[in-house]
């Protein structure tokens, strides 16, 4: 059931998305043609033409990266919480797939549109020179990860690598499901739904800040910092940077699992559909 | 077996009382009106037996289970307002159904769809709202559920969109199943009716069949609801 929820998600996004990408990509070849030839004419129409076509593009761009946001709380809102709610919220499907289906399908498209934006990036900048630099820079790259994890243990810059990457990917899902948890809480609330939703979210933020400051002052009274910096010291850097990481994917891991129990509980007990 | 039961189930929004300790037991195999004036907590009672709703107090059951996952196996949901996809075409949204419902019978859809003249690759929202409500209710009405609960299906659309709509309900439900309309339109629904369900400030005021109404009052299902809703 989950691939199907996320084939009609992605049928119900995609529409949007695509044509997106394309402008994107249209925009940045037109930006590529703007700044190699257009800017640099003596014709002024040549050079508003350019500028144009670099706006274009930048407004292409920021609309992809805005839209990724924009339909990851828009469609959880208006297609589970809305009036499409009545059909969603009926099919025989539990509300951890429809978590799952939205989420998994907007952490695709933020994806999407990162690999689009690199791309739209590349045309722009695209000449033989630019394809130097860029292969410099990756080689400088890969020189500073060497000095990094030297002796030639590459093992641990790979796995560090791929901490790194499910961090990334931890930090944004949490962040889609704190707009899930508000919005299902939000929503149970008899009147003023989406008022109640952005406060939520501002609260749950808040809290979050509150638990942070103690945790700080918790951690710094007791010595505790203390310790952990002089047990770090102890160690080597990749083993410290791993250590490091783990910390953080634990920290992402538990924000991750507190909002989608927020968001499945109030979902499957107080869904309040008026 | 029972299809729908409440017990004593009560919903409130704030300090207003919608639903106010519901008793009531519906069998298979009957079309039953859910009659009430406008707020009387017909909608409710159908949100609570869909899941959409949580009650404040008692319960509702489908086929003996809380309404979840199982029950909307069995449960086939008209809402009161057009909730399907806008951005669908009708071939869409029969993908939509077939793919999770496994009772849906794509063929009788197209059949319904192709009797209209609804093209099916026209977007839900270039079609006309009575158009729409008919594509809602032909999803509907091709599933082969236990129980219809169908919210408000005549409200809004002409007399003849009427006539369409109540034959359509007539012709494809199960007989073993339970079709509950909920409607303030007495007079067009009468004439499909086996049971009716009067309900009135949130209390059930009246269940019984419509030939019981008839040899026992002598008098039809619409001069009854006129005598017991007087304003």
């Amino acid at each position: 059931m989950l691939r199907k929820l996320m084939k009609h998600e992605l049928r119900a996004t995609g529409r949007v998305m695509l044509p997106l990408f394309m402008l994107v990509l249209i925009t940045a070849a037109g930006a590529n043609l703007a700044t190699r030839t257009l800017l640099e004419a003596d014709n002024k129409l040549m050079n508003l033409m350019g500028i144009i076509l670099l706006t274009a593009f930048i407004i292409a761009i920021a609309a992809a990266c805005i839209m990724a946001f924009a339909l990851m709380i828009q469609r959880f809102y208006r297609n589970l919480l809305q009036d499409e709610g009545y059909v969603m919220m009926t099919l025989p499907v539990s509300v951890h797939k429809h978590v799952w289906s939205k989420l998994l399908v907007s952490l695709l498209w933020y994806a999407a549109s990162f690999f689009v934006v690199a791309l739209a990036f590349f045309i722009l900048m695209f000449d033989i020179e630019f394809a130097k630099e860029f292969t410099g820079a990756f080689k400088g790259l890969l020189q500073y990860l060497k000095e990094l994890f030297p002796d030639g243990n590459h093992i641990h810059a790979i796995i560090a690598s791929l901490e790194f990457f499910v961090f990334i990917i931890l930090a944004i899902a949490a962040n889609c499901l704190e707009f899930y948890a508000a919005m299902s809480i939000g929503q149970s609330f008899a009147n003023r739904k989406i008022l109640m939703s952005v406060l939520v979210y501002f609260g749950i933020n808040f809290i979050m800040q509150i638990l942070g400051g103690v945790f700080g002052i918790i951690v710094d009274k007791s010595g505790l910092s203390f310790s952990v910096t002089n047990y770090l010291d102890t160690l080597s850097v990749p083993v410290t940077i791993h250590v490091v990481m783990a910390g953080l994917l634990l920290f992402t891991f538990v924000l991750n699992l507190i909002f989608y129990l927020i968001s499945t509980y109030f979902l499957k007990n107080k869904l309040n559909l008026e | 077996m029972e299809i729908l039961t409440c017990n004593k189930l009560s919903k409130n929004f704030g300090k207003c009382t919608a639903l106010d300790g519901v008793d009531l037991s519906l069998a298979g195999g009957k079309i039953v009106g859910l009659l009430g004036p406008n707020g009387s907590g017909k909608t409710t009672l159908i949100k609570l037996a869909n899941g959409l709703l949580t009650p404040n107090s008692g319960s509702i059951c489908i086929c003996g289970e809380a309404p979840d996952v199982n029950s909307h196996k069995l449960v086939s949901y008209l809402p009161e307002r057009t909730s399907i996809p806008l951005w669908m075409t009708a071939q869409q949204l029969m993908d939509f159904y077939e793919d999770f419902f496994e009772d849906f019978h794509r063929e009788a859809a197209e059949r319904m769809l192709e009797h209209l003249g609804i093209s099916l690759k026209q977007r839900i929202k270039q079609m006309s709202k009575g158009t729409r409500e008919k594509v809602q209710l032909i999803m509907v009405m091709s599933r082969k559920a236990r129980l219809y609960l169908l919210d408000e299906p005549i409200g809004g659309v002409d007399p003849a969109t009427r006539d369409y709509i109540l034959s359509t309900i007539i012709g494809n439900y199960e007989p073993e199943a339970t079709v509950l309309i909920s409607t303030h339109l007495i007079s067009d629904v009468e004439k499909i009716l086996d049971e009716v369900v009067f309900i009135d400030k949130g209390r059930i005021v009246l269940q019984s069949t419509v030939d019981a109404i008839r040899e026992e009052r002598g008098m039809s299902v619409d001069a009854l609801f006129r005598e017991v809703f007087r304003c």
